[in-house]
């Protein structure tokens, strides 16, 4: 088994790259999944809307009763009252809605007079739908006992007002039998698998390709008494011995990260579908392998590949926020078919066999990317092993 | 002589296939990547019609305020507008396998008391539930002030139906497109990549460091004179990178920039001599393997990019709050704010700022690999 040998120790030496793709790779994963919304609600939670809010006005109860009521629909932040932060808390979402009170907005309101608040927000966007919906509401009702009522003073208007806007509507879920337990963690994570194992495995592979097909140590090769089927399949033990170690260790951290180690049948289906996308990674490699010269080139290679995936297979951005010119581009790489699984298997309730026909066919997709990998990259080793030695 | 050696660098510089993939392609490839991912990420905050459901039943048919108040909403105000709903009328069971396929958002059902049926909590979702209690709010008030002038109903029914809009958008500045920031980290990325250039410029001219370079120090050229000669070749090859990478971005992908053209250029261009003078310091300092230096190189950039929004854009409003520090000493950032605020603001103070930074740090820089690579000499190496 010296091949065997051999090849492990030429995977040591690229070992320190793999550490790192790795460590990025969790440090990605973990990222997200903090970010992402837990979804395993039992009832019906409103959506609040991140906004500032800049008072110039003095504190009447007319404003106050604003706040109070826009406080059930919003998050208030707080944020320096400067032109270029509050542009800034926009740009980049930290809010999304910017009110602002202008001056003796109060006393102007109440003598009847036509004003309005200044507000910054993202144009035409659903949050700004909301809160204008919120504020009109408020003004609207205010304006209508000004209208109405001249006996009133203010802080009467504002508590009748008050008084007027506490209905409250029940929200429920229609079905409860058919709430599915929550798996969006184990999607995601499985998902930002594709960076991993496209990066790992064409770097790895690619690096160990380049040292067995450098000319000289090819020829050096040849001359052993070793029969070159054996060299052959010593080299295909070590890529799927790699492959499946990697599958162990990710498939572990997924466990790991997940807190608990559930083997059920969807588990085992995300397993399943891992393993396939492994060994279609490994024919991308291998071809890659073939294909490049130089540990640099299999460097830019990787990269490309690796993000290249996750950038248009809905791994990085959700499938829902691609177009659908991208999504068709997407349908030519393995990558889409994997988080397609995924996120079917995800979605899994109840077993039936049409379900299960959808997933399979999916993986058998994969394994025809795989074959067809393997199949150019056998032609075009053939064609090279021909060419003068 | 200079200029004949000037020609000859850049023709050993476009031999470079390595630098010339990092420096011409890979940000081509990312950012025709980014544009495929993040085509619909603006458009998808734009508001769409809320698609809702209602249950025909008998105390729907014979609310005909309620009936009145939902078709006015699922009618737009003006005529570009959009509306608020898409109502569909259907009967209870229709409803729950639209909002089983997710066709719609939620149904509403009358009875005694209005009911409002979801699968998921959701914006949408609490859009609808605040129409709805605004429709029953209504009726509360218009109760109440009836109730106090009796003789009023029917203005006071007049009034509510006309709302007005007491918001006004403040105008000014450009849209703000998050998805911007993720392509300037990236245009400050590729100018940073000049690091890769300006190290391959030390290594080659210091005896040292490669064969190459002790050859150079035995030749009669003076050695400064040479470095010049060279860094400028080098500036030449990245910054056509750039202008590259900038065009595709105008022209390809169609990318908002400042009105102010010229300021881009120039900060692309100062963006490109940074680059290439911080990868001649690291170079010049680091008398080690190229590949180390290369390593430090990029993580030192990679790093940089990433607290400047290239992977998580609201990375940079972080820093911007928590260690604000970081922004002045973080060329990525520099580069980025640059491209951002000639977008985002009014004004040019930012931006100046900016490229005053940009400036002083290619200053230092160059001053650092002067003062270490001057009258260098090697008894052995």
């Amino acid at each position: 088994m010296q091949v065997f040998r051999l090849y492990f120790k030429l995977l040591n030496r690229s070992l320190p790259t793999i550490v790192i793709y790795i460590i990025v790779f969790l440090v990605i994963v973990v990222g997200s999944s903090l970010n992402a919304k837990q979804n395993n609600e039992k009832m019906f939670k409103e959506s609040k809307v991140d906004i500032a809010f800049i008072n110039y006005d003095k504190n009447s109860a007319f404003i106050d009763g604003l706040k109070d009521y826009l406080g059930s629909r919003c998050n208030f932040k707080e944020i320096e009252d400067s032109k270029e932060a509050i542009q800034d808390a926009l740009f980049f979402r930290n809010v999304s809605y910017i009110v602002t009170i202008p001056k003796d907005f109060t006393e102007r309101f109440f003598d009847g007079e036509e004003v309005k608040v200044q507000k910054l927000s993202v144009p035409e966007s659903t949050d700004s739908v909301f809160i204008d919906m919120a504020i009109n509401n408020y003004f609207d009702k205010v304006k209508l006992y000004i209208n109405h009522s001249q006996s009133l003073s203010e802080d009467e208007i504002v508590k009748s007002v008050m008084k007027d806007l506490s209905s409250e509507v029940e929200v429920e879920f229609y079905s409860k039998t058919a709430k599915e337990e929550d798996s969006s963690f184990l999607i995601n994570y499985y998902n930002y698998i594709v960076y991993a194992m496209l990066s790992t495995l064409i770097l790895g592979i690619g690096a160990i390709m380049i040292s067995f097909t450098e000319l000289d140590i090819r020829r050096r090769n040849i001359v052993t008494p070793l029969s070159i089927t054996s060299f052959n399949l010593q080299q295909i033990l070590g890529n799927i011995t790699f492959t499946l170690g990697l599958d162990v260790i990710l498939i572990l951290f997924g466990f790991f990260l997940n807190g608990k180690v559930l083997v059920s049948q969807k588990s085992l289906l995300f397993i399943l579908n891992a393993v396939i996308f492994s060994i279609v990674s490994l024919s991308i490699a291998y071809l890659v392998g073939i294909l490049v010269k130089s540990r640099e080139a299999s460097n830019g290679v990787a990269n490309v590949i690796g993000m290249g995936s996750c950038f248009i297979s809905g791994v990085f951005v959700p499938k829902e926020l691609l177009g659908e010119n991208v999504l068709n581009i997407a349908k030519f790489t393995p990558a889409y078919w994997y988080t397609t699984t995924n996120e079917a298997v995800g979605k899994l309730t109840n077993h039936t066999l049409e379900n299960y026909t959808g997933i399979f066919q999916n993986m058998l997709i994969q394994f025809g990317f795989a074959i067809s990998f393997f199949a150019i990259a056998l032609v075009i080793s053939k064609k090279k092993s021909v060419e003068v030695i | 002589m200079a200029v004949q050696m000037y020609i000859i660098r850049i023709k050993c510089l476009l031999k470079d296939r390595a630098n010339i993939f990092w420096t011409f392609l890979f940000p081509i490839i990312l950012s025709t990547f980014f544009s495929m991912a993040f085509s619909n990420l603006y458009t998808s905050e734009t508001f769409q019609s809320i698609k809702i459901g209602v249950v025909k039943n008998e105390s729907y048919d014979n609310n005909e305020e309620f009936k009145s108040a939902l078709k006015e909403a699922s009618m737009s105000k003006d005529k570009d507008g959009s509306k608020l709903f898409h109502v569909t009328e259907s009967s209870e069971e229709e409803a729950i396998k639209l909002l089983d396929e997710n066709k719609i958002d939620g149904y509403i059902k009358m009875d005694d008391k209005i009911q409002f049926f979801v699968k998921t909590s959701g914006l949408n979702q609490t859009i609808t539930k605040s129409f709805l209690e605004s429709f029953e709010e209504n009726i509360n008030t218009v109760t109440t002030l009836a109730s106090n002038n009796p003789g009023q109903l029917e203005n006071i029914i007049d009034d509510l139906s006309d709302s007005s809009n007491y918001t006004e958008a403040n105008s000014g500045s450009n849209p703000p497109d998050m998805t911007l920031n993720y392509y300037y980290a990236l245009l400050a990325m590729a100018c940073l990549y000049g690091a890769n250039w300006g190290n391959k410029e030390i290594t080659e001219i210091e005896a040292d460091l490669s064969m190459k370079g002790a050859r150079i120090n035995i030749s009669p050229m003076h050695k400064m004179k040479l470095l010049i000669c060279n860094m400028l070749a080098a500036f030449t090859v990245h910054s056509i990178g750039i202008m590259l990478l900038l065009s595709y971005y105008i022209y390809g992908l169609k990318l908002d920039f400042s009105d102010n053209f010229n300021y881009v250029i120039l900060t692309c261009l100062t963006g490109s001599i940074l680059g290439i003078s911080f990868g001649g310091m690291i170079s010049a300092i680091l008398r080690k393997k190229e590949v180390l230096k290369g390593a430090i190189t990029s993580a030192v950039i990679m790093l940089g990019c990433f607290l400047a929004g290239l992977m998580i854009v609201q990375m940079k409003y972080i820093i911007a709050l928590k260690a604000p520090l970081i922004q002045y000493i973080n060329p990525a950032h520099l580069i980025t704010d640059a491209f951002y605020s000639l977008y985002y603001y009014d004004t040019l103070d930012r931006f100046r700022l900016n490229i005053v930074l940009m400036i002083g740090y290619t200053v230092i820089f160059s001053i650092i690999t002067y003062l270490v690579t001057r009258r260098r000499q090697y008894a052995s190496i």
